[in-house]
C-alpha cells in the first residue's frame, strides 16, 4: 500500500513539473512574441526623431485656473468656477519627410496615474495656425494647452503637484517615448 | 486543537461540495475566457493595426480586470454563494446531527468553535479566488503581460483609484493582493452562515443568510451614495467607481471579522449542549 501511495505521488509531483514547464513555456513563447514596452525618456530642450519628424519641448508652464485671462476662459466655460491647473507645452517640429504629413503622435499629459489629451478649443487661442500636418522640411512651433481639474487627481498627486513626474506621452507600443516636463 | 483544526480543515477541503463550489465559479471564469479572452488574443495574432496602441494585455482582459464584463459583475454577486457552499452550514448540520455533542466529550468547546471558524474561512476564501486564478492563469497563457499605460486608455484604473502607483509599475502584484483582499472578505462573509447558525433553524436560511447581508448592504450604501463602502464594487479589481480606501475596507474587514467570530466563539461557549 506504501509503494501504491508514493507510485501516486510520484505522478502527480511529475504531472505538476510538467504543467508548471509547460506554463512557463507557453508564458515566455507569448511575451517574447508580444514584448514589453521599451521606454525612451527625453526632457526638456532635449530632440528625437520619430516618424520622419524631429520633436522637441522647448517650453513648459504651469498656471492655476485662477490666474488665466478672461479671454482664455472663454474657450471652456466649465473652467471658471473650477479649481485645477492649465498645462502649456511648447513644441518645435520639424517635417524630414519628402511629402507633406500630418505627426502621428499622441500628446498626452500624464501625471502619475492621471492622463488627459490636449484641449482642441484652445488651441486655437495659443497657436495662429493650430495645425500638426507639417509641409516637408516646414518647421513649426505649436503650443500644446492641457486642461486639469483638481477632482481627477488623489491628494497625494494635487498636494504637491509641481514635484509630481510631469510627462507627455508620444507613443505607446512598441516604443514608448516620453518627454520629461520638469 | 491542531488536530481538530486539521479535522475540520480536511472536511472542508475534501468535501464534494467544496468542488462543486469551485466548479460554480470555473463555468464563469471559463466562460469569461471563451468570450472576452479569446477573442482578444485573436486580435493580438491576426496582426491588425493596433494604431500605434499596445497588444492586448492579459491584465486587462482578465475576470478582475473587465469592470464592464457581465462575468465579473455575475461573479463577485454570486461570490458569497460560493463561498457559503462548501462549509458555512457546517455547524448546523454538526449541531443537528449530534455530531457536536461527540466532539465535545473529547475536547474544549472553544477549539472546536476556532477550528469551525478557521476551516469555513479558509474553505470560502478559497471556493472564491480559485476561478478567479484559474482566469488569471488562462488569461496569462494567452495574451502578453504588457506593462499597463494610463496613456493607453485600456485600463480603469487612474489616479483616484486605489493602489493605482501599483498597478501601474506592478500589475501582478497589485492583482494578487487584491486577491487576497477577496479571499479575506469572501472568508469572513462564510463566517456569517456560522453566526446565523445559532438561531436560525433552517439549513437554507443559513446559506443564504450571508448573501442577503452582502446584497442589503450594497443596497443600502448605493442608495445613500456611499459607494465606496459597496463590497460589491470595491471587491473587484477592476475598481468600478473611484475612491476607494484600503483603510475602509481594512474597517469593514476588521468589523465582520469581530462580529462574526465574537458572536459564534462566545454564544458557542456559553451555549448549553447537553
Amino acid at each position: 500500500m506504501k509503494k501504491k501511495g508514493l507510485f501516486k505521488l510520484i505522478i502527480i509531483v511529475a504531472i505538476l513539473m510538467i504543467v508548471i514547464a509547460g506554463s512557463v513555456a507557453r508564458f515566455n513563447a507569448v511575451n517574447n512574441r508580444f514584448p514589453d514596452v521599451k521606454i525612451e525618456d527625453y526632457y526638456l530642450n532635449e530632440s528625437f526623431s520619430y516618424n520622419g519628424f524631429d520633436i522637441t519641448a522647448s517650453d513648459f508652464k504651469l498656471l492655476d485656473f485662477s490666474e488665466l485671462s478672461t479671454d482664455v476662459l472663454k474657450y471652456d466655460d466649465t473652467i471658471e468656477n473650477a479649481e485645477g491647473k492649465q498645462a502649456l507645452v511648447t513644441l518645435k517640429l520639424v517635417n524630414n519627410n519628402k511629402e507633406e504629413q500630418r505627426i502621428d503622435f499622441l500628446g498626452n499629459i500624464k501625471i502619475n496615474a492621471y492622463d488627459n489629451a490636449f484641449d482642441l478649443n484652445m488651441l486655437g487661442y495659443y497657436n495662429e495656425e493650430p495645425t500638426l500636418t507639417l509641409e516637408p522640411g516646414q518647421e513649426l512651433t505649436i503650443t500644446l494647452p492641457y486642461i486639469m481639474f483638481k477632482d481627477n487627481f488623489s491628494e497625494k498627486t494635487w498636494s504637491n503637484f509641481e514635484d509630481n513626474d510631469i510627462q507627455i506621452v508620444c507613443t505607446l507600443y512598441p516604443i514608448k517615448r516620453i518627454i520629461h516636463l520638469n | 486543537m491542531f488536530k481538530l483544526l486539521k479535522i475540520e480543515l480536511s472536511r472542508a477541503l475534501k468535501s464534494k461540495l467544496f468542488l462543486i463550489a469551485i466548479l460554480i465559479g470555473c463555468v464563469i471564469s471559463i466562460s469569461h475566457f471563451i468570450q472576452y479572452v479569446i477573442p482578444g488574443a485573436a486580435i493580438n495574432y491576426s496582426g491588425a493595426d493596433m494604431k500605434g496602441g499596445a497588444p492586448i494585455s492579459a491584465i486587462s482582459r482578465w475576470i478582475g480586470g473587465t469592470g464592464y464584463a457581465l462575468h465579473t459583475f455575475l461573479y463577485y454577486l454570486i461570490a458569497p454563494i460560493i463561498a457559503c457552499i462548501p462549509f458555512a452550514d457546517s455547524f448546523f448540520i454538526d449541531k443537528n446531527t449530534g455530531y457536536i455533542k461527540n466532539i465535545f466529550t473529547r475536547t474544549k468547546k472553544s477549539h472546536y468553535y476556532i477550528s469551525k471558524y478557521i476551516s469555513t474561512f479558509i474553505s470560502g476564501g478559497l471556493a472564491v479566488i480559485t476561478p478567479l486564478l484559474l482566469n488569471l492563469y488562462l488569461t496569462a497563457m494567452v495574451l502578453p503581460s504588457i506593462t499597463p499605460e494610463v496613456s493607453a486608455r485600456e485600463y480603469p484604473i487612474f489616479d483616484l483609484s486605489m493602489w493605482s502607483g501599483l498597478f501601474y509599475t506592478h500589475p501582478y502584484i497589485y492583482t494578487l493582493l487584491y486577491l487576497l483582499i477577496d479571499f479575506v472578505f469572501f472568508g469572513l462573509i462564510a463566517t456569517i452562515g456560522l453566526t446565523v447558525s445559532h438561531t436560525i433553524e433552517n439549513r437554507f436560511a443559513v446559506l443564504l443568510a450571508p448573501f442577503l447581508y452582502y446584497i442589503l448592504i450594497s443596497f443600502i450604501f448605493n442608495t445613500t451614495n456611499l459607494d465606496i463602502f459597496d463590497p460589491l464594487q470595491f471587491l473587484i479589481p477592476a475598481q468600478v467607481f473611484f475612491g476607494f480606501k484600503f483603510s475602509i475596507i481594512l474597517l469593514e474587514a476588521i468589523f465582520l471579522a469581530v462580529i462574526t467570530f465574537g458572536f459564534f466563539i462566545f454564544k458557542g461557549v456559553k451555549t448549553e449542549t447537553f
